[in-house]
């Protein structure tokens, strides 16, 4: 959801006896999002563990995540990325794929650092559609490591993959990545760096029974078609199996169409690599998962697995309406609506698909389409219009 | 094949290793020692002269076309020379000899040869042939990766535990490591805005290694193990273990790009980053 770049048009039409004046204002000119980075971050693993990480976030939400914001644009579109670092530390953001030229390569000896306190503006030209990523690349080997990474996703602009590629009904991106917990409990006491041993495994920042839930939940459906946008920013290869059934075809790697399109019933992703991988429910009463290894690279041994569960989007429960906890206002509302305190936030349609998240108190909806909506919280859901 | 088995103070045809087609070429393993930061590691190589150089020798001969090779082993135990296309072609080397043998016409393509015995594969036995590359702006990374421990016992004539946790500590590119790797004449990609280059690969070491190329997709021309993916573009190549790859780039802008493993325990050197399979390209107006 590129909420900042939809802009509100408001037309007034005034009619008289003689003619009809159509007056357009001038689209709103929001700014584009202002990445900033901390390394006071958190987050919760499957067990319960709170383990320190460093990140990116979105200077509007005040917090970071791991993985970092998903970044999205439309092929052909001039890109300025404001980065600011409030954190201890140098950081850049490496834009992984988009080959983008030397003073925007986010790499410190050839182009720049954002240093503490400072600002610093990526400008780029989102030339090809497709998956890519981001990440840091200072010191990478800790600062990814604590997981200043995210994913890019570059969308072509008529519901295709790519010029005459395939049509398709919505996004997964699907971030694999793993960290070494010890490493983020003590990153000062991290050397030696070619002795990292992951043992945490994650798809966007989740693992285990995380994945079972809420918008880990893939759906879309029968008939149709779901791009998984894959990505590794692993210390292992990824390996991904899907059942048949699902008619896993590979379209695209590394923001590219493959020559041929071929069956990805078994997928290895390696560090750094994407593809773009469409799968269909094959029925409407369909509800599986698939597999997501992680294979250690150093001896080829099987490290860990993750399921993530796949269905038709008829099945996808919608979030409860019942009872209403968050006094949301107003109600209906058009263009913003207000919870009562800063928290974090998700909105869903009825058919279960998460819109929009965010963690401010005043809610701009203004992206949503008309109808019925869910907002979440931690503390509960409650419904809302927007008209 | 034929073998013509030679005493090692035989004179010997030589021919120029690198560069050029040849109907004859003949290779030294030398044995040497490898110094990166607080290590030395015992090192075997294949060397164009009877003098221990750090760095295994490449060929560039023509597709399709037989070759005769001699091999000069200075060594103290045989060697087994070996190349893995569709078929695993091998030669024994004995101990203090030097054996001249035909090696089979390849395809076009990067191919790895080496020594298969353990002695040799461990301290580094191992270069890279590239077939049918004619271009005048053509690179070779020779990719490999080192756990001295198991380098100084294999030298002592111990054999190789494979079963053990393996934890390289040294990651190479044409036996250089970063910063080194950016001033290797065979390696570090330097070009003009425009032009059109080769780069040949090999993975000769023990494990999955993958390069990612800022600022720049490449062309997959040929490979060996994933042969499906000839024609993709990239900007992040797997290369399996044993693997060779034939890249295309075409310098589309100015500028100095990093090339490196995205696997980032192979950015270091013992430990520190940055380091390790880490190298340059840098495109001129």
């Amino acid at each position: 959801m590129i909420c900042w770049r939809l802009c509100c048009i408001t037309a007034t039409i005034l009619l008289n006896t003689s003619s009809i004046t159509a007056q357009v204002l001038q689209p709103l000119q929001p700014l584009p999002p202002i990445m900033f980075t901390e390394m006071n971050g958190t987050m919760t693993l499957d067990d319960g563990m709170e383990l320190p990480i460093w990140g990116y976030g979105l200077s509007a939400d005040g917090y970071i995540t791991l993985p970092g914001p998903l970044l999205e644009y439309e092929t052909g579109e001039n890109v300025n990325l404001v980065f600011s670092n409030p954190s201890p530390e140098s950081h850049t953001i490496h834009l992984h794929g988009l080959d983008v030229n030397q003073a925007n390569d986010g790499v410190p000896t050839t182009s720049f650092l954002v240093v503490t306190g400072q600002n610093g503006a990526y400008n780029f030209t989102a030339s090809q559609p497709g998956t890519f990523l981001y990440h840091c690349h200072v010191t990478t080997t800790l600062h990814l490591t604590m997981g200043m990474y995210g994913m890019i996703l570059v969308r072509h602009p008529d519901g295709t993959l790519f010029e005459d590629g395939p049509t398709y009904h919505s996004d997964a991106p699907l971030l694999f990545s793993d960290l070494e917990i010890a490493t983020n409990l003590a990153p000062v006491q991290s050397y030696p760096f070619h002795d990292i041993r992951p043992d945490y495994f994650m798809v966007n920042g989740l693992s285990g029974s995380q994945l079972d839930s809420g918008p880990s939940i893939l759906s879309c459906p029968f008939g149709s078609q779901l791009a998984l946008r894959l990505g590794s920013m692993a210390y292992t290869r990824t390996r991904l199996i899907f059942p048949p059934s699902l008619n896993a075809t590979c379209w695209m790697s590394d923001g590219r169409p493959v020559p041929t399109p071929f069956s990805a019933d078994t997928l290895d992703i390696f560090p750094g690599e994407r593809f773009t991988v469409l799968i269909s429910p094959p029925s409407s009463t369909f509800d599986g998962t698939f597999e997501v290894q992680y294979w250690d690279m150093l001896n080829s041994q099987h490290a860990h697995s993750n399921f993530i569960r796949f269905r038709d989007a008829s099945l996808s429960t919608p979030p409860s309406l019942t009872p209403p906890t968050i006094i949301i206002a107003p109600n209906p509302a058009r263009n913003s609506i207000t919870i009562p305190a800063i928290q974090p936030w998700t909105i869903w349609d009825l058919s279960g698909r998460q819109l929009l998240s965010g963690h401010s108190s005043t809610i701009d909806i203004s992206t949503l389409p008309t109808g019925n909506f869910v907002l979440r919280t931690s503390s509960g859901s409650s419904p809302f219009v927007k008209y | 094949m034929n073998s013509i088995k030679l005493n090692i103070l035989a004179t010997a045809i030589f021919c120029l290793t690198t560069g050029s087609t040849i109907a004859q070429d003949t290779i030294w393993i030398n044995s040497g020692e490898w110094m990166q930061s607080a290590d030395t590691m015992p090192a075997l190589r294949f060397n164009a002269s009877a003098v221990f150089d750090t760095v295994n020798t490449s060929f560039n001969i023509q597709e399709n076309n037989t070759w005769a090779l001699t091999v000069i082993n200075t060594d103290s135990v045989a060697h087994t020379f070996t190349i893995t296309t569709s078929v695993i072609f091998t030669e024994n080397i004995p101990a203090g000899e030097e054996v001249t043998f035909e090696v089979p016409a390849l395809p076009f393509g990067t191919y790895r040869y080496y020594s298969s015995d353990e002695r040799g594969e461990v301290l580094g036995l191992s270069g890279l042939i590239k077939v049918g590359i004619n271009s005048d702006l053509q690179f070779h990374w020779n990719l490999a990766d080192w756990m001295p421990s198991r380098m100084d016992s294999a030298a002592a004539g111990n054999p190789v535990d494979w079963n053990s946790g393996y934890i390289p500590r040294y990651f190479s590119i044409n036996s250089h490591t970063y910063p080194n790797t950016a001033n290797d004449p065979l390696g570090t990609v330097t070009m003009n805005l425009g032009d059109t280059c080769i780069i040949s690969i090999v993975n000769g070491g023990f494990m999955e290694h993958v390069l990612h190329f800022h600022g720049f997709h490449v062309e997959i021309l040929a490979a060996t193990v994933q042969t499906s993916r000839v024609g993709w573009i990239k900007d992040t190549l797997p290369i399996h273990k044993g693997e060779g790859l034939t890249l295309q780039l075409v310098a589309a802008q100015t500028g100095v790009y990093p090339v490196h493993n995205h696997n980032l325990v192979a950015v270091t050197n013992a430990g520190f980053y940055p380091g390790g399979m880490l190298t340059m390209i840098t495109v001129q107006p």
